[in-house]
């Protein structure tokens, strides 16, 4: 699972920001509609037409709503106090860099699906910190840690 | 057969990757410094467990790798966008007194100003804020039996692309929350509908934390200097 990080937090390349002007397509969480309007680029979601609005979950128990001016994110509570029930309303959002600032804001990991290591370089999409990182497990994994010095 | 043509692809990809790695390693050490080389403004856990607003300027990749606290003042202190070819944030700038703390009867003021990435570096895309938040003690109370008690007020930035109204039993800052916004027009000004948190607090627990929100809207408009663009700011 390839963990989603707003531009900020990578190294900023031309191509990925680019990438992220685009606007966002409820499809990129799930495919729910035919024709197909976009690819999946986000992991994990299952999404359902609700007629005139679209309702989005996956397995941490967040809950997308999209109405045709605004959406809804919800925490699923364990128990069933309301006060438990965390819920925010937002306005759409225009481009894939606001849908994925917003799930950040709002603490909702995002993961990037195959799409995205097919389309960029790990250095494009991963934080930081983490290029290296992954750049030396990978070396590792093919047994070339010589290439490490 | 299936079983072989895979196995054959894996050599095959795993060749590949090990070509384009060295060059991408090489890529990796030339850089001490990543390409986001400075936050303007950075806010860290003062020694008391409350939040101090920094001043320095600190490395990007440094704060990212200390703690969590740089991710959260990232995602829930400044909006960020893109016009043209560049990236805006707005966040805070550097501010001498900012401890929110009570104890210290003291008032904070902050400037909250647009950046822009340039060359790697985050540099001031305005020079005049474009908001001044406070914080401050507006005045003291006398309660019988219990003593002096002061209460306070903050109007801050919100930076949340928010939100519409919800019913108050729907959950946290569901009520009353407008909507923010960024939208760039083809003169290239810039208008930001900014969301601002007015907030009323007390030291007595029988009297509840009151906070409210509140737009205002702030035109950025573009002008050259020295061959680069800035913004000066008209309020409405």
């Amino acid at each position: 699972m390839i963990k989603v990080v707003p531009y900020i937090q990578t190294i900023g390349s031309e191509k990925f920001r680019e990438f992220l002007t685009q606007p966002f397509k409820l499809d990129m969480l799930a495919q729910i509609f035919s024709p197909i309007v976009s690819l999946v680029l986000f992991e994990g979601w299952r999404g359902k037409d609700m007629n005139n609005w679209y309702r989005f979950t996956n397995e941490e128990k967040y809950v997308l709503e999209f109405y045709s001016n605004n959406y809804i994110i919800t925490k699923e509570a364990k128990s069933f106090k309301a006060n438990d029930i965390v819920k925010y309303q937002l306005l759409l959002p225009q481009t894939i860099n606001d849908f994925i600032n917003d799930m950040e804001r709002f603490k909702v990991q995002l993961y990037w699906t195959e799409w995205i290591d097919q389309n960029f370089e790990p250095k494009d999409y991963l934080e930081i910190n983490k290029i290296e990182e992954y750049f030396t497990h990978l070396l590792i994994r093919m047994g070339k840690e010589q290439d490490l010095d | 057969m299936k079983k072989l043509i895979f196995i054959i692809a894996i050599i095959l990809t795993a060749n590949a990757v090990s070509a384009q790695l060295s060059g991408l390693l090489g890529y990796i050490k030339e850089r001490p410094a990543y390409e986001f080389s400075h936050v303007p403004f950075a806010v860290k856990q003062g020694v008391d467990g409350r939040f101090v607003y920094d001043l320095t300027p600190l490395k990007f990749q440094q704060m990212i790798n200390e703690t969590t606290w740089m991710k959260d003042y990232l995602s829930t202190k400044t909006y960020s966008f893109f016009k043209d070819d560049k990236f805006y944030m707005l966040s805070y700038d550097t501010c001498s007194n900012c401890s929110r703390n009570p104890s210290v009867n003291k008032p904070i003021e902050r400037g909250l100003y647009l950046f822009c990435l340039d060359n790697g570096n985050w540099t001031k895309a305005c020079f005049e804020p474009v908001q001044t938040d406070y914080f401050s003690m507006d005045s003291s109370i006398f309660i019988p039996n219990k003593g002096q008690y002061s209460i306070w007020s903050a109007y801050c930035y919100f930076p949340w692309r928010t939100a519409g109204d919800l019913p108050k039993d729907k959950g946290q800052f569901g009520y009353g929350v407008k909507d923010g916004s960024v939208t760039v027009s083809a003169n290239g000004e810039i208008t930001i509908v900014l969301v601002n948190h007015k907030y009323y607090s007390n030291n007595h627990s029988k009297r509840p934390n009151e906070f409210s929100f509140e737009n205002r809207t702030v035109v950025l408009v573009p002008y050259n200097s020295d061959n680069k663009i800035m913004y000066s700011i008209a309020v409405r």
